[in-house]
């Protein structure tokens, strides 16, 4: 860039009049400026502004709801202390930590997929085609049948997206939201059309159940009740993150993620790897489908996801990459999740879950931004030229 | 009509995005700017005061949880806006909790333009609406006077196409992306109010159903043009409204595969439109510094 740092105020015409060195206004006294990037100061940022929404929620909470003093304490128990509550909680991290993975895969691609929602959706839309397809199979059979086909439902949902990215370039937030919401059109169409159930009261979108050898239940380590879900969910998640740590294909991706310019260069088949990364990532989006599907709701039902697939994304952003951390973070979010509906009995709403993941998102960002930058009191020059910003900018390029 | 949400909110996003601001929140803040216009609505019974809180709703919502973060602080403005996005959820859900399925008892009234109006069959149909609408429609003729034929749209333009040279030759890149960035938040409220206030007549948790994210299309399809954006959006609001259209018409298609239609279109659209710029030879005229992070 041809920039010249001189001050040379008149050349422009008259029009853009070089601005005084020392300017006024609140928006100029402090500038910005880069910090040597530590890794151990991004974590320590992180981690503090991820935990703080929490705390401020929670205390807010206890503030809001009607159980004086006492609501935190009562909705903890509730949640955590009870074997059903634990049994719902892990029935709802299962898909949480499934479109939480599904959004961090694409990440790592720098790819977003938006349209975990819809896959999930797409993934149970196929897992109930089969399994109303097959009503006499045996339950060992079918269940991982189903798993499998929801996965290839995930796939098919996202292949036009993820074509479209890696060939055209056409931006994937922006189809595979699309898609989202045609799949819920598609949702609301086949559970009260043809998938419809003969005995469900008018009002619910709900089909007709699928054979209960087809269900998941729990299992009981230690007296405790775990959905099986979550144990799928768990060794999905973890069998990915290490394919992805460990694989050329997941090195391929994180090239690409960081610089699409360079891989090319260095002879990587860009859209290949795009094209894949999104279809797996599509892939475990669907499990998460059937995995709601066979664990927790037993028919096809816009229920099948409350906004699970938006709040995956979430989980995949706060995570940072790191497919551990989507489990916990995933486990963590449904805690809250879990919390807040145990507390919608002390009155307080149940979308303010929202406002927390957003709060958490939002401290996260500015946690980065925090660690990345720091706040400098510009000192009044006095008309030097500002070629020592320019030169040590992030980009490095010297241009004096 | 019904496009005329859509254009409010991706006018304002234009606005935003020439000048190097790319806000995923839309959807956000139009669910915010939809419950306070609403609710304003609800409480005094004057139309135009709730699209107007509205407007003002979405914009300090912007201005607090994202101009200032984004800009300011320089967070990452795709992971602000998702935030952004999410805490309108939350935030419009708590904002009209009392005030769901309670009729809002005022309407702003049809606007029947003097002559024009008289006319045999276009016009009822094309100049009796409300006045938002007109505002709407000259809206984007506006912007790209500003835009491209003023000094100050000049300066929006630089500051999103090249910030440091603006910034050598004294444009402010900070206080512009504020201003810019505000006036999203402002239409993207308005659009938002106008759709609960005045289209849909209520307000639900999902009024929106995802007209802020189509906003974002609209302004990619549009080629950051004023003028395309309005046509654009248009057609959006045509889609969009097929399915009722079609329900009240008796055609033989069920309703829901009539409301895909927007956003297969959408689909449809962004792919003809990037189909000739694959490969090396894009010419999109994005603002070159979209999204990139502003040291100074």
């Amino acid at each position: 860039m041809g920039v010249s740092a001189s001050r040379d105020g008149g050349g422009r015409g008259g029009r853009f009049r070089r601005a005084p060195a020392s300017r006024g206004g609140p928006l100029q006294k402090w500038k910005l400026e880069t910090r040597s990037a530590s890794g151990k100061r991004m974590w320590w940022y992180r981690g503090v502004s991820f935990v703080t929404p929490l705390m401020v929620a929670i205390l807010a909470l206890n503030a809001v709801g009607n159980a004086p003093g006492g609501a935190v304490g009562e909705t903890i128990r509730l949640t955590f202390g009870t074997r059903f509550g634990v049994q719902e909680f892990t029935v709802l991290a299962s898909p949480l930590i499934l479109t939480g993975a599904a959004v961090a895969v694409g990440l790592r691609a720098n790819l977003w997929n938006v349209g975990a929602d819809g896959q999930l959706f797409a993934g149970a839309w196929a897992a109930t085609a089969v399994a109303y397809a097959a009503p006499h199979l045996v339950g060992w059979l079918l269940i991982p049948l189903l798993l499998i086909t929801s996965a290839v439902g995930g796939i098919l949902w996202i292949l036009i997206p993820a074509l479209l990215r890696a060939y055209i370039g056409v931006s994937e937030i922006l189809t595979t939201l699309m898609f989202n919401f045609v799949a819920y059109l598609a949702t609301d169409y086949f559970a009260t059309g043809p998938w419809r159930n003969p005995q469900s009261i008018g009002g619910a979108i709900m089909s007709r159940p699928i054979q209960p050898q087809a269900w998941l239940s729990n299992v009981s380590p230690g007296g405790w009740s775990v959905s099986v879900g979550l144990v799928i969910a768990l060794a999905c998640v973890v069998g990915v993150g290490i394919a992805l740590r460990r694989s050329l294909f997941g090195y391929r991706a994180m090239i690409i993620g960081t610089s699409a310019r360079a891989a090319a260069y260095a002879g990587m088949n860009v859209r290949r790897t795009t094209l894949r990364i999104l279809i797996l990532s599509g892939a475990v989006a669907g499990l998460a489908g059937g995995v709601e599907l066979l664990a927790d709701v037993h028919s096809f039902s816009s229920s099948l996801s409350n906004d699970t697939g938006f709040i995956g994304i979430g989980i995949g952003v706060l995570a940072g990459g790191s497919f551990l951390g989507v489990s916990l973070i995933g486990v963590v979010i449904a805690a809250v999740l879990a919390l807040s509906e145990s507390a919608q009995i002390f009155g307080v709403p149940s979308e303010s879950v929202f406002l927390i993941i957003g709060a958490m998102l939002l401290a996260t960002a500015m946690g980065e931004a925090a660690a990345r930058y720091r706040l400098v009191r510009r000192a009044p020059s006095s008309g030097k030229a500002p070629d020592c910003g320019l030169t040590r900018a992030k980009d490095g390029s010297g241009q004096s | 009509m019904s496009g005329t949400p859509m254009l409010f909110t991706a006018l304002g996003e234009l606005l935003g995005e020439k000048a190097g601001v790319l806000n995923v929140g839309l959807e956000g803040i139009m669910l915010v700017g939809g419950a306070t216009g609403y609710v304003v609505t609800c409480v005094t019974r004057d139309a135009n005061l709730g699209l107007l809180a509205g407007a003002c709703g979405g914009l300090l919502f912007e201005l607090i949880l994202f101009t200032m973060p984004v800009v300011l602080l320089n967070t990452n403005q795709v992971v602000t806006g998702f935030a952004l996005w999410l805490l309108g959820l939350g935030a419009s859900k708590i904002i009209g909790v009392h005030y769901e399925d309670v009729s809002a008892h005022s309407f702003v009234p049809n606007v029947h333009l003097p002559v024009l109006s008289q006319l045999p069959f276009v016009g009822a149909v094309l100049f009796s609406y409300p006045w938002p609408v007109y505002v709407a429609a000259s809206l984007p003729v506006g912007a790209w006077f500003v835009l491209s034929r003023t000094q100050h749209g000049l300066s929006v333009r630089a500051v999103g196409d090249a910030p440091r040279a603006a910034e050598a030759v004294g444009v402010s890149v900070r206080r512009w992306r504020v201003t810019c960035s505000v006036m999203t938040g402002f239409f993207a409220g308005l659009g938002g109010a106008f759709l609960t206030v005045v289209y849909v007549g209520r307000w639900s948790p999902g009024v929106t159903s995802g007209a802020g994210w189509i906003a974002l299309a609209i302004v990619i399809v549009s080629n950051w043009h004023p003028l395309r954006l309005m046509v654009t959006a248009y057609g959006f609001g045509v889609l969009a409204s097929l399915s009722g259209v079609g329900g009240a018409l008796g055609w033989p298609v069920s309703s829901e595969v009539l409301g895909m239609f927007p956003y297969i279109g959408a689909v449809v659209l962004l792919c003809v439109w990037m189909w000739p710029r694959r490969g090396r030879g894009r010419r999109l005229e994005a603002p070159a510094a979209l999204g990139a992070i502003w040291l100074r």
